[in-house]
């Protein structure tokens, strides 16, 4: 398989570079714990080489961003269309903490006010508005999407809050809590156990 | 930028001036540019159709289901040629089914549209699924102005009426009259005419 080195040349030119370094090891230990002996340039590779593994294109373009040079945008442009991106992404977030992973990235709608480090989301999560044109949420260090749950209006996750699978969360959740349901509520706090 | 986005929409131009459904595609098209850019409004429609095709894979799908029915031999060569130039993603997927003018349909990644009829002007978000509930019963009706949020199922033979509001992850299976919000699995009423219900008192 041929090696990305645009990527890598635009990912060793960018300031998200070390964001990127830290995404790194957080998606091999969820996708292919056996390749952990890699080094970071090498399972950089991988991952954009896996045709499976798409959403990490999406996330790696984000952190990229748009280049200030023309000629930048220009290698950007044939660096995307060498590795698509999956089109059932949508990342609008101001900024993203290192270590976020996507997994099954199928119908992700990620459009936060700001998002903490190692963040885990997976397939048909929406984060967005309630209302168009209102307030968007924003999620704490650690915090853990399930399948399908909905984070919507201007609502703040606190640090490593889980939130269940399918819930619908349009109130504030507090840190260290477990949540689900429709709408949310919560069945652990911190110092309890559920 | 603007003449490769012309050249590439000139096949859609073509069809939708020759489409029965112009009207329409036009009242889309308002409803598009209103929601995501209104400042565009004062923009000719043909601009903004060649924009919302360049910018939105959604739309492009939403314009194919509207020319579907187009007949005659340049209309499907036209009609393929278009597909190549702006090629919609898989979802939104429509049935074959009578779709009120100004449906807006947000991201739409997995939405699945397959009701008997849509009313005027509703809003679809992603996630969504509108269909059958078994092999025997047929699809849902749905009113005008509509808001039916992320990840909702709205099944079987059912009536969603006038204004109302299916909230995010909500699964429908009994008609929903005019004015109400219904969420929840299975969908219950907590807004009638903007009044809060009481938990147990009624039921969707």
């Amino acid at each position: 398989m041929a090696l990305p080195l645009l990527h890598l040349f635009l990912y060793r030119r960018s300031i998200a570079r070390e964001s990127i370094e830290k995404d790194i090891p957080r998606w091999i230990r969820f996708i292919n714990p056996s390749l952990s002996s890699l080094s970071s340039d090498q399972a950089l590779v991988w991952l954009l080489n896996t045709e499976t593994l798409k959403e990490f294109r999406n996330l790696f373009y984000y952190r990229i961003g748009q280049p200030a040079s023309i000629i930048d945008r220009v290698l950007l442009a044939v660096a995307k269309s060498s590795r698509e991106p999956r089109n059932t992404i949508s990342i609008r977030v101001p900024s993203i903490g290192y270590g976020f992973v996507i997994k099954h990235g199928y119908n992700v709608i990620i459009h936060a006010e700001r998002i903490g480090v190692n963040c885990l989301v997976f397939q048909d999560v929406t984060i967005g508005y309630k209302t168009p044109g209102g307030g968007l949420p924003v999620l704490g260090d650690h915090v853990h999407v399930s399948v399908g749950a909905k984070i919507l209006g201007p609502v703040t996750i606190g640090d490593y809050s889980i939130i269940g699978a399918n819930s619908v969360v349009t109130k504030d959740l507090p840190p260290h809590s477990t949540a689900m349901g429709v709408p949310v509520r919560s069945i652990s706090k911190a110092g309890s156990t559920a | 930028m603007i003449i490769l986005q012309t050249i590439r929409s000139f096949p859609h131009i073509l069809l939708f001036k020759r489409s029965s459904q112009r009207t329409v595609i036009e009242a889309d098209v308002k409803r598009w540019v209103e929601i995501r850019a209104p400042g565009r409004l004062s923009h000719s429609a043909l601009k903004n159709i060649t924009w919302l095709l360049d910018s939105f894979p959604e739309f492009r799908n939403l314009f194919y289901f509207r020319l579907g029915t187009y007949a005659g031999k340049a209309g499907k060569l036209l009609l393929f040629i278009g597909r190549i130039l702006y090629s919609p993603n898989e979802t939104p997927a429509f049935a074959f089914c009578e779709i009120g003018p100004g449906l807006y349909i947000e991201f739409g990644y997995g939405t699945i549209i397959g009701p008997r009829r849509i009313g005027e002007n509703c809003w679809i978000n992603s996630g969504v699924t509108i269909g059958y509930k078994n092999d025997v019963d047929p699809s849902p009706i749905i009113g005008n102005n509509v808001y039916i949020g992320a990840g909702a199922q709205v099944l079987g033979p059912i009536t969603i009426g006038d204004n109302a509001v299916i909230g995010a992850n909500a699964v429908v299976l009994r008609d929903v009259p005019p004015n109400c919000m219904v969420v929840g699995v299975p969908a219950r009423i907590i807004k009638r005419d903007g009044e809060r219900v009481k938990r147990f008192s009624a039921e969707a």
